[in-house]
């Protein structure tokens, strides 16, 4: 399930996106899946982040929440439908020579609020300007390495340094919001005053910093069934029991981020993000923990954890079974072998840890953030101690940043979103300077492979170099992962259906229609 | 009067100057990167690096500290490093409903504590019994737990309050006074249990005074008395114990603030804590301790008033 290369796959996909977008656009009182195309009213959603800008190019970590209003405020090139496939937005179709050039053509009819069109000489300017930004926002580096040149009014034609087969997917989940380029001279005023072309305008007698946001309809968009809300009220919440104590009370519609597990709101739970979320071996080159350099002894705690127990007991049916490799059961690549690699085995831990010259065990230094992964991983040294393994964990939140980098902890708690574009996850995980690889660690195989994903033309060939990937993943035994977390959204869906991409941290605005 | 008021601003300028130093020293103290809090997870060193320079974290503590006490002795509280909004702006947004908060739970308080304080040192008997009773208990509930149950009780239950909100009074009194009842209420539960036993024992006080017994000799209405004589000498420790009360309120309110989703200047602190966001916590402790100070001086204003005997 990936954009697949050559004109004819993609003029088909973009006709169905196009067909689908107008049967949208029709309005009337069809229903889809649940959803009609019922409009008006008001949606209220609970967010947890605050909005400190307005410029797509600049949002940081609170994406997750700006989403919702970047998206209202902007338009994307492409949106993307629930398995993360490309949709025409802006752009109506699109072609790709090979995994290095990209070739989209927009819309003529897309003018921004200040009547500037959005044609590909803004595109290009907003390549120019994400590459350039003081404070570069979450998804600026999927645009790293990209020129952008406009053929025509309609025609814009990307050049990728290194080759990406997800590069469409990035731009459909957060990496083409296009402001106008006459607000891009003075990016710092998109601080505070949006500049875009999307379904909504900005009511700033309404909005107040910090607290709360006001959109309401643009009267010129011109995809306006596809958001059917005619206002979007958005409000910060700090504390999330009494995001969901107002939801209960009927005053928020939808709260952005929720426990899986916590059904307290009355609202209904849409799993979203998966959450790769463990114990990570640092200290995988023995630099104070040797025998962590052993892969056997590595491979020997992947058999002595009860992956089984651990879900059932902490986790139930916000998690699924994780394999210490960053794959859901759903991604492109995982096969069911990656489930038997490690069986709960006990006497094949031991086995392992006599060849690898630890029969007795060892112990080992863990940094543990309780709010990352507190009783798991309490859970996990429970079972290890049991193979005579011991972790000392040792709670270090309140000084986890210094601690991570401090070189001292051979082990850590980590947690690593799955995301839209499978690249950037493995590459995030295993790159050198990643966020979580404090020790610097590079697997040339993963590396490689990596490499050859980035080239694969062919659905096939993607599919077997992923498999790869996941194995190489669990083979090489980074990580001691028993449990993929799963984040979610907490809707009433007696007046909202909400789908969702795999991958995105949360729905996209078009996804969330009403009910009847 | 005038020389009271001058004294106490003038000693109002090192409490602030010591409040300022104590609080950069222990946020500083606290570990915590508001750059990584910014960035998340798909930062690499060379970002955080990159932000920490853009925002001034990796000059030295005490330059750091000069730099912000210079600003705010011009009068800019410098920006937000997480949102990068004026400090002063957010404060002064947040500002309204926390002094709205403040005010309506002491006034609810007061109406309440003085009029059964009254109330029971006059009737005594069971009726005195029963409030010091229910006041004891008043006093040991904390002002969340009150929340929580209000909230299930009046939002969540009947319905009758929002579970969360703040309309300013501005745009809508009654909205104003109904999102912020609950909220007001939670706090206003032990502040009236204060002020009421201080109340019923400073009356009981007066009461058992001579005067009181001569001017009821005199026959003069038992109601004047009360009114016209013991309120005005019992209402002197009451003052003092509504000033602390009020102050009272601004430490109860970043709990009370984050569970009714209120949007002063508690949660604007429990967010900039979480965040080490150190200008707005910073901003934020400069500002309850100016309202800490006026309110003293306020009521230092009172009781001079109410009682000659302490006026300077």
């Amino acid at each position: 399930m990936r954009f697949t290369f050559g004109k004819r796959a993609a003029a088909i996909t973009a006709a169905v996106s196009a067909a689908a977008m107008m049967f949208s656009a029709c309005g009337g009182q069809s229903t889809q899946g649940g959803a009609s195309t019922a409009t008006g009213g008001t949606l209220t959603i609970a967010m947890q982040g605050d909005i400190t800008t307005y410029d797509p190019w600049s949002a940081q970590s609170g994406l997750n929440g700006s989403l919702f209003v970047i998206g209202g405020l902007y338009d994307s090139l492409l949106n993307l439908d629930e398995s993360g496939q490309p949709v025409a937005n802006v752009a109506t179709s699109w072609e790709s020579a090979d995994s290095s050039h990209y070739t989209l053509t927009l819309r003529d009819d897309v003018k921004f609020t200040d009547g500037t069109a959005l044609n590909a000489e803004a595109v290009v300017k907003n390549v120019e300007y994400a590459a350039k930004v003081k404070t570069p926002g979450e998804c600026n580096s999927y645009l790293t390495g990209v020129t952008a040149t406009a053929k025509d009014d309609t025609t814009v034609e990307f050049a990728l340094k290194t080759p990406s087969v997800g590069f469409l997917t990035d731009l459909g989940s957060c990496a083409s919001f296009i402001v106008s380029p006459s607000a891009l001279a003075n990016g710092e005023d998109l601080k505070t005053t949006p500049a875009g072309s999307g379904p909504y305008i900005l009511d700033t007698s309404a909005s107040v910093a910090g607290q709360k946001w006001v959109l309401t309809r643009n009267p010129d968009y011109w995809n306006k069934g596809a958001y059917p809300f005619d206002t979007l009220n958005l409000q910060y919440f700090a504390d999330a029991t009494a995001a969901a104590n107002a939801a209960q009370a009927g005053q928020v519609d939808m709260i952005q981020s929720v426990d899986a597990t916590n059904d307290t709101s009355g609202l209904a739970i849409l799993h979203t993000s998966t959450d790769f979320r463990g114990l990570m071996f640092q200290d995988i080159t023995g630099k104070i923990s040797k025998p962590l350099a052993d892969v056997r002894v590595r491979q020997a705690m992947q058999y002595a954890i009860d992956r089984d127990a651990i879900k059932t007991a902490l986790y139930s049916d916000s998690g699924e079974l994780g394999y210490s490799t960053p794959f859901t059961s759903t991604s492109e690549g995982f096969t069911d072998a990656l489930k038997t690699t490690y069986t709960y085995d006990p006497e094949k831990a031991k086995q392992l840890l006599t060849e690898a010259g630890y029969p007795d065990g060892f112990t080992v230094k863990v940094m543990e953030v309780p709010a990352i992964y507190g009783d798991a991983a309490q859970a996990i040294a429970g079972q290890l101690a049991k193979v005579g393994i011991t972790l000392e964990l040792s709670d270090q939140s309140a000084d986890f940043f210094n601690q991570l980098k401090s070189g001292k902890w051979a082990m850590v708690t980590f947690n690593w979103t799955i995301g839209t574009n499978p690249v950037h996850t493995y590459e995030g995980l295993s790159s050198k300077t990643g966020f979580w690889n404090t020790f610097g660690n590079t697997s040339p195989t993963i590396d490689g492979l990596l490499a050859e994903l980035a080239q694969d033309k062919d659905d096939a060939a993607y599919k077997a170099t992923l498999e790869k990937i996941a194995k190489a993943f669990q083979d090489e035994s980074w990580y001691l992962v028993p449990v993929l977390v799963s984040g979610a959204t907490a809707y009433n869906d007696k007046k909202l259906s909400v789908t969702h991409t795999q991958g995105a941290p949360i729905s996209f605005l078009y996804q969330i229609k009403q009910v009847g | 009067m005038i020389k009271l008021v001058i004294k106490r601003l003038l000693l109002a300028i090192p409490t602030l100057f010591v409040v300022a130093t104590f609080s950069f020293g222990l946020i500083k103290m606290v570990p915590g990167d508001p750059a990584v809090f910014i960035l998340g997870q798909t930062a690499s060193q060379a970002d955080i690096d990159k932000l920490h320079d853009q925002l001034g974290l990796n000059r030295p503590v005490l330059e750091q500290y000069t730099t912000w006490l210079t600003s705010a002795l011009h009068g800019d509280l410098g920006t937000s490093i997480l949102t990068g909004r004026p400090v002063l702006q957010a404060l002064e947004i947040a500002l309204p409903p926390t002094l709205s908060l403040a005010l309506l739970t002491t006034l609810i308080s007061l109406i309440l504590g003085v009029g059964l304080g009254v109330f029971a040192a006059v009737k005594r008997g069971v009726w005195d019994g029963a409030i010091q009773g229910v006041s004891s208990f008043g006093l040991a509930v904390p002002s969340f737990w009150a929340a929580y149950i209000l909230v299930m009780i009046f939002a969540l239950g009947l319905r009758i309050f929002p579970a969360t909100g703040y309309t300013p009074l501005s745009q809508d009194p009654t909205a104003w006074l109904i999102g912020l009842a609950l909220p007001a209420i939670s706090i206003a539960i032990g502040n009236t249990c204060q002020i009421l036993l201080q109340t019923r024992a400073s009356v009981l006080e007066i009461l058992s005074r001579d005067f009181v017994r001569t001017l009821q000799a005199t026959g003069i209405h038992r109601t004047t008395i009360l009114a016209k004589h013991v309120l005005r000498n019992a209402a002197i420790p009451v003052a003092v114990v509504t000033g602390i009360s009020f102050i009272g309120v601004f430490s109860g309110v970043v709990v009370i603030e984050a569970i009714f989703n209120t949007p002063g200047l508690g949660n604007l602190l429990l967010t900039g804590v979480r965040s080490a966001d150190f200008p707005m916590v910073q901003g934020a402790i400069l500002f309850f301790a100016i309202l800490v100070i006026v309110v003293n001086l306020v009521v230092d204003l009172v009781t001079g008033w109410l009682d000659p005997r302490v006026r300077f």
